[in-house]
C-alpha cells in the first residue's frame, strides 16, 4: 500500500473524472438498496407493534361506524414472513419476490388476509394473518378446504399458525401441486377455509373465500443425471430448478419390492446440504408420489437460491424405513452425493 | 403520472417514490462510483461495491434530513461519498496491517478503536448524516473529528489550517449543533 488515508482527506471531489457503471451494477445496487431496507425496516415496525396495535383499533373503530364494509378491506398486516425463522430457508427472502395479493375478509368475528404469494415453478408459498374477537390458542388449526390450485392432480402441503398478541395470528403456507404437464406459468389458487379450530370444545366457523392468481418465477432448468444405491433403495437426482427465490431439486427414489414386505414406507429424504464454498441451506421438503404403491416415488425438495458462486452442493439422503404410522422406525444414511452446478 | 426530472427528484426521493431512486442512480452513481474508486480501488475492490451501495443506502433512507437545492445534493452525496470511502479505506488498512502480523503483539488497546467498535454501523450513518447537514468548512472538521476521529492536530494538518483555528471551529460548531436535539444526542 502507498497511500495512507490521510492523503484522501484533501481529495478534491469537485472535479473529479466521472466513472460510468454498467447498467448491471445499477440494477444490483438498487435492488440491494431495496432489499436492505426492507429487512432493516422489520424489527423498528415489531419494536412499536404494541402502539401500532392501539392506533389500529381506533382507527378501526371510527371506519366500522362510517363504513362497514371497507373496513375489512383494509389489509391490517406487513411482513408476515418476517415472523418466522427462516434463516438459510428458501423462506428467507419470500417477500423480496413475493406478489402482493392484499386480500382480507371478515366472517364471524375473525378477519383473515392473505398478503403475499410466491409460486416457484415447484411449490406455492402464502403469507396469510388472522385477527380475531376471542382467543384461538396458541397454535389454531384451519379446517376447510385448503389451498387448491387449478388444473392440479394432486397436493401435498401444510401452513403454521402462530399467535403473535393477543387478537393476531401470523401463517406461512406452501404447497406443492402436481401437474399432469409442465407447470402453467401462471397458477389460479383458492382458498376457502370453513372453521378455525382451537381444540374439540372450541371451534369458530365462517365463511372466508380468497381467489387470485399468481405468475411463476422466471428459472432455468439444468438436467443432472446423479444415482446412489444403498440398502435395495436407488435414488437419483435428474433436475435442479432454478429461480431468483429458491433452488429445487429434483429426484426419484426406487427400491427392491421385497423391502416394502418388512416396511411398508420408505422415503428418501435429506435436511441439510452444504456448497463448495461453505454456505450452509436448510432444505424444505417438497413430499413424495408414488403411483404404484410405493415402489418408485417422485419428489422434490427446496433451498434458498444457491449463492451464485458455488460450483457444486453436497449432501446426504437419509431413508426412513417405516412400519407406518409410527409404529416403527429405522433411519439410515446413504452415501453422500455431489451435484455439479452450472 | 408525474415524471421525475432535476427539479423535483429531491421531494420525490424524500417521499420513497421508486422512480426517484433510479434517477438518483442514473444521475449520481457515475459521480459517486468514481470517488469510491478513487479512494479504494488500491486497497480492495469489493470495496468500492460496499462504499456505492452504503452512500445510495443512506440516502434513500434518511433523504428527509437532506435540505437544499438540488445544486446542492451533488455536493452533499459526494461529501457522504468521500468521507464513506475514507473510513471504509481505514477500516480495511488496519485489517490488512493485522493480517501482516508481528506488530499486533507489541500494540497497546486503542481506546478510540474500542469505542468505534461500539459504534454500529447504523449509528454511524446517522452520524455521517448528521454531519452533512453542517455548513461546508465545519463539515469537514467535524467529519474528521467525529466520524473519523482524528486528533485536533491532524485535522489541522490535513485542511492546513492550525491547531488553534480548528480549535476554535469546533467550539463554535458544537454551539450551533446544540440547538439541534438529535444531534446533541450524537456529540455530547
Amino acid at each position: 500500500m502507498t497511500k495512507s488515508y490521510k492523503d484522501w482527506l484533501s481529495l478534491d471531489i469537485e472535479n473529479i473524472e466521472p466513472l460510468e457503471m454498467s447498467s448491471q451494477q445499477k440494477d444490483k445496487l438498487k435492488q440491494r438498496v431495496f432489499k436492505q431496507t426492507v429487512k432493516k425496516r422489520v424489527p423498528k415496525w415489531v419494536r412499536h407493534l404494541s402502539a401500532a396495535a392501539i392506533i389500529g383499533i381506533g382507527t378501526v373503530t371510527t371506519v366500522t361506524t362510517a363504513f362497514p364494509t371497507l373496513a375489512s378491506q383494509i389489509p391490517f398486516m406487513k411482513n408476515i414472513a418476517s415472523y418466522f425463522n427462516n434463516k438459510d430457508t428458501m423462506f428467507e427472502n419470500f417477500d423480496s419476490y413475493a406478489t402482493e395479493i392484499g386480500q382480507v375478509q371478515t366472517s364471524n368475528g375473525i378477519s383473515m388476509m392473505i398478503e403475499n404469494a410466491v409460486f416457484d415453478g415447484t411449490s406455492l408459498t402464502i403469507s396469510f394473518a388472522l385477527e380475531s374477537d376471542t382467543d384461538l390458542g396458541s397454535h389454531p388449526f384451519i379446517q376447510g378446504n385448503f389451498i387448491d390450485i387449478k388444473g392440479s392432480e394432486a397436493m401435498g402441503g401444510g401452513s403454521r399458525l402462530e399467535k403473535i398478541s393477543d387478537n393476531k395470528y401470523v401463517g406461512l403456507a406452501n404447497v406443492t401441486p402436481y401437474f399432469d404437464k409442465e407447470a402453467p406459468e401462471e397458477v389460479e389458487v383458492s382458498w376457502t377455509p370453513q372453521a378455525f379450530y382451537v381444540n374439540t370444545d372450541k371451534i369458530v366457523k365462517g365463511d372466508w373465500a380468497f381467489h387470485f392468481k399468481v405468475s411463476k418465477l422466471a428459472g432455468e432448468l439444468q438436467l443432472i443425471n446423479e444415482t446412489v444405491t444403498n440398502y435395495d433403495v436407488t435414488a437419483r437426482f435428474t433436475s435442479l430448478e432454478k429461480n431468483e427465490m429458491s433452488t429445487i431439486i429434483h429426484y426419484e427414489y426406487e427400491m427392491d419390492p421385497e423391502l416394502l414386505k418388512k416396511w411398508p414406507e420408505v422415503t428418501v429424504q435429506f435436511d441439510e446440504l452444504q456448497d463448495n464454498a461453505g454456505n450452509k441451506y436448510t432444505v424444505h421438503g417438497n413430499g413424495a408420489r408414488s403411483l404404484d404403491n410405493g415402489i418408485s416415488y417422485k419428489s422434490s425438495a427446496t433451498i434458498q437460491a444457491i449463492h451464485s458462486s458455488a460450483k457444486s452442493i453436497t449432501f446426504v439422503p437419509v431413508v426412513y424405513f417405516s412400519l407406518g404410522s409410527g409404529k416403527g422406525m429405522e433411519i439410515k444414511e446413504m452415501d453422500p452425493v455431489t451435484l455439479p452446478i452450472k | 403520472m408525474m415524471r421525475c426530472s432535476a427539479k423535483n427528484f429531491i421531494s420525490r426521493l424524500q417521499n420513497k417514490k421508486e422512480d426517484a431512486l433510479d434517477y438518483v442512480i442514473e444521475h449520481y452513481s457515475s459521480f459517486v462510483n468514481a470517488i469510491a474508486y478513487k479512494i479504494l480501488s488500491d486497497i480492495n475492490k469489493d470495496a468500492i461495491e460496499e462504499c456505492v451501495n452504503d452512500v445510495f443506502l443512506a440516502i434513500w433512507q434518511n433523504a428527509k434530513q437532506f435540505e437544499g437545492q438540488p445544486e446542492d445534493f451533488k455536493k452533499w452525496i459526494g461529501m457522504l461519498t468521500k468521507y464513506k470511502a475514507i473510513d471504509i479505506f481505514r477500516r480495511l488498512e488496519k485489517q490488512q496491517a493485522r493480517e501482516k502480523g508481528d506488530e499486533e503483539l507489541s500494540q497497546k488497546p486503542d481506546v478510540k478503536e474500542t469505542e468505534r467498535e461500539f459504534l454500529k454501523k447504523e449509528q454511524r450513518n446517522d452520524l455521517l448524516f448528521a454531519i452533512s447537514c453542517l455548513e461546508s468548512v465545519d463539515r469537514d472538521i467535524f467529519m474528521m473529528k467525529f466520524f473519523l476521529q482524528l486528533t485536533n492536530t491532524e485535522i489541522a494538518e490535513a485542511l492546513h489550517l492550525s491547531k488553534a483555528a480548528v480549535e476554535n471551529r469546533l467550539y463554535r460548531g458544537k454551539k450551533k449543533l446544540a440547538t439541534s436535539i438529535k444531534l446533541r444526542e450524537v456529540f455530547i
